[in-house]
């Protein structure tokens, strides 16, 4: 509500979210084809949110007529993410550059994804590479095939298992929950900064009451327990006495 | 609302759409359904966005109410006493295994002769204690519920006898009749079954929380890792009982919102395989480069569909082995497989080439990742243990043995980052699913507020 007053909020600076205007600029330049992969989820949560940044990506690459190749691993996504790019390129008046078999459903087969999607980095030598969404034992293959055709490459994932391998292959990751903060950080919506804002405090009062739990089971373990505390305090409580 | 369609659906009048047909009315009923779901597709496709995007938003309102309200509504009335029983003793077993757990830690780290351990295992006996009253009120809860369940199997059973056997000379309407008799007397079985679960488990839990309570008896020369055992054994019993008493008047509607789903996802795959196949017939067709991939792509589909039907309606060789097996094993373990084992494998070069990246040391964050991946791999190879095997196994110097400081990194600062990962992953997780539910998502469907 306070954001919608007009309140200014702050967010911290992303480093990917931000690079993601330099990746779609020097695909631009260099006249080459960027690739968005969904990963192998299917429609959930953290695909939707994948969606919201490809939508984001598009809007920014129909302004220059770069194109950009949407592989997808769920046939659910892949009707829902065919809607969000045409109606990306429409919004931006860019209709006529929407190509249709740019989106594209391979397959719901881990490996078999993956060498498609790699078969695709290197055909078209793309300059850009993004993978949002949930990854698994393929994001390696995808991040350094990507990296050998030379493309820059933005990661995210909440996957926390996937995200080394993206940190040591990429050019730029987003980490951890920077993931569900991306649309707010791209859209700048009051509401969506407010909610970024509630996710905080949801978190510092997780913190808090962590920091209670550690201290209150500290407190019993140490006053309840160990011989060694119970006889560090007596020992004290004597030398005062003495 | 709710209340009428289930009345419609239990005296048959929404059911009687979906009555078994023969011959000619079959096949009819058959392509007008088909006929329709186009339709409606059709008509979904004619929408304009400006009304799409309400009906989208009006159906993710909805199913995420029912969701809500399916986990949030109280379970019946009928089964709340026992509910009551049941939180009442898991939470004496929870203390007494508690209890038991303290007491195994204070005697590995000052000794089973230390009166504390003594203390806490009467303690866990004192709580075993008060969970087998709680347990057997538990089960006099549940005989309630039991034999209203009883009674109605037997009401379904007499319905059911009324209507006689099955036979073809039936008229259909009576058919039907035996159908939502059939219906009926499964449902009814199905509670009865589940409360009968209900019961077999607090038996079970009630018999180990007894022995358990015997064990404790013996004071400090108890045996505790098979009394921790018995109370793991009431836990489950109570678990199983909680489990067959979990549901409420819109749990039977989530398995055919699943279905809906699962439709819906059947036909986003035609979708995707379709728009694929069309991608490469058209590269195919016009000679794109490339082409010959695309080829490759159809007769790969091609060879693998048959293959697949060949194996599933073929006929079977003299011997009974179906010939068309062979084929589709061939092409399924020996090519597709293989090929998938293949890609995999090459993970281990692609994290040789990662790993050299990422460990030069450009910046003090990258060095100190080299350092921690370093010391963490030492660790782990006896060239690593031998190297600090000199420092002594225990005291303040064993500390700085390099498993030590392996299996401290990985346990303490690796753990500790990836829970407050976790934290932030679940709270943004929860924050989206909201903004999603509400409609204040921006992005693949929402680009603006609506």
């Amino acid at each position: 509500l306070s954001a919608k007053r007009g309140r200014q909020l702050f967010i911290r600076r992303i480093p990917g979210l931000s690079a993601i205007d330099e990746a779609v600029g020097r695909a631009t330049e260099m006249g080459r084809p960027m690739l968005f992969s969904t990963g192998l989820g299917g429609l959930g949560i953290v695909s939707l949110q994948a969606l919201s940044i490809l939508s984001h990506i598009i809007r920014i690459a129909a302004r220059y007529r770069a194109r950009i190749i949407v592989p997808t691993a769920d046939s659910v996504l892949y009707t829902i993410a065919e809607e969000t790019t045409r109606d990306a390129y429409e919004a931006e008046g860019a209709g006529e550059a929407y190509n249709r078999d740019d989106v594209r459903y391979l397959t719901d087969n881990q490996f078999a994804y993956a060498s498609g999607v790699v078969g695709i980095q290197h055909r078209e030598r793309i300059a850009s590479a993004f993978y949002f969404g949930s990854f698994f034992a393929e994001s390696l293959i995808l991040a350094e095939n990507g990296q050998q055709v030379g493309a820059i490459q933005v990661a995210g994932t909440p996957q926390i298992t996937q995200i080394p391998f993206f940190i040591a292959a990429c050019d730029y990751t987003i980490i951890g929950d920077e993931y569900y903060a991306a649309s707010a950080y791209l859209s700048r919506e009051p509401t969506l900064l407010g909610s970024l804002v509630g996710q905080d405090i949801g978190k510092a009062l997780i913190l808090a009451s962590i920091i209670i739990g550690i201290i209150g089971t500290s407190l019993t373990v140490a006053f309840t327990q160990p011989a060694w505390v119970e006889s560090t305090i007596l020992s004290f409580t004597n030398a005062f006495r003495s | 609302m709710v209340g009428s369609l289930t009345n419609s659906l239990t005296n048959g009048t929404l059911l009687a759409f979906f009555m078994p047909r023969e011959g000619a009315a079959l096949w009819i009923f058959i392509l007008g359904s088909i006929f329709i779901g186009f339709l409606f597709l059709f008509l979904l496709t004619q929408v304009p966005a400006k009304f799409r995007k309400p009906i989208i938003i009006g159906v993710t309102f909805v199913s995420g109410w029912f969701y809500f309200l399916e986990f949030m509504i109280p379970r019946s009335n009928e089964t709340m006493p026992l509910r009551r029983q049941l939180i009442a003793a898991e939470q004496a077993v929870w203390k007494a295994q508690t209890s038991l757990h303290r007491a195994i830690a204070i005697s590995k780290e000052r000794g089973s002769n230390n009166p504390a351990v003594a203390e806490r295992i009467e303690r866990a006996q004192g709580y075993a204690g008060s969970a087998v009253p709680q347990i057997g009120r538990a089960i006099e809860a549940v005989k309630e519920p039991l034999s209203r369940a009883n009674t109605k199997v037997r009401d379904a059973e007499l319905a059911r006898g009324r209507l006689g056997a099955v036979s073809n000379d039936l008229p259909r309407d009576k058919l039907w009749s035996i159908e939502v008799a059939d219906g009926r007397l499964v449902r009814a079985g199905d509670k009865y079954a589940r409360l009968e679960r209900a019961e077999a488990g607090l038996q079970s839990a009630l018999e180990a929380a007894r022995d358990a309570e015997s064990i404790l008896a013996a004071g400090a020369e108890a045996d505790v890792a098979l009394a921790a055992a018995k109370l793991g054994k009431a836990d489950s019993g109570l678990r199983l009982a909680q489990s067959a008493t979990e549901e409420n008047f819109l749990t039977r509607y989530k398995e055919p919102v699943f279905q809906v789903s699962l439709v819906i996802g059947a036909f986003a795959l035609g979708l995707g395989v379709f728009g694929l196949a069309s991608m490469h017939a058209k590269t195919v067709l016009r000679r794109r480069p490339g082409w010959l991939n695309s080829l490759a792509f159809w007769i790969a589909m091609v060879v693998m569909l048959l293959a697949g039907l060949i194996k599933k309606y073929g006929v079977p060789a003299a011997s009974g082995v179906r010939l068309s097996t062979g084929v589709y094993d061939t092409l399924f373990y020996g090519a597709l497989a293989a090929l998938g084992a293949t890609m995999f494998s090459l993970v281990a070069f692609y994290i040789v080439s990662a790993a050299y990246r990422a460990f030069r040391m450009r910046t003090t964050e990258s060095a100190l990742m080299m350092l921690a991946a370093f010391l963490v791999m030492l660790s782990l190879v006896p060239v690593g243990v031998w190297l600090t095997g000199g420092l002594p196994a225990a005291g303040f110097w064993s500390a700085f043995r390099l498993e030590n400081i392996g299996d401290w990194i990985m346990k303490f600062p690796n753990t500790a980052a990836q829970r407050g990962m976790a934290f932030g992953i679940g709270v943004g997780m929860l924050a989206m699913a909201i903004r999603i539910w509400l409609s204040l998502e921006r992005g693949s469907y929402f680009d603006k507020q609506v």
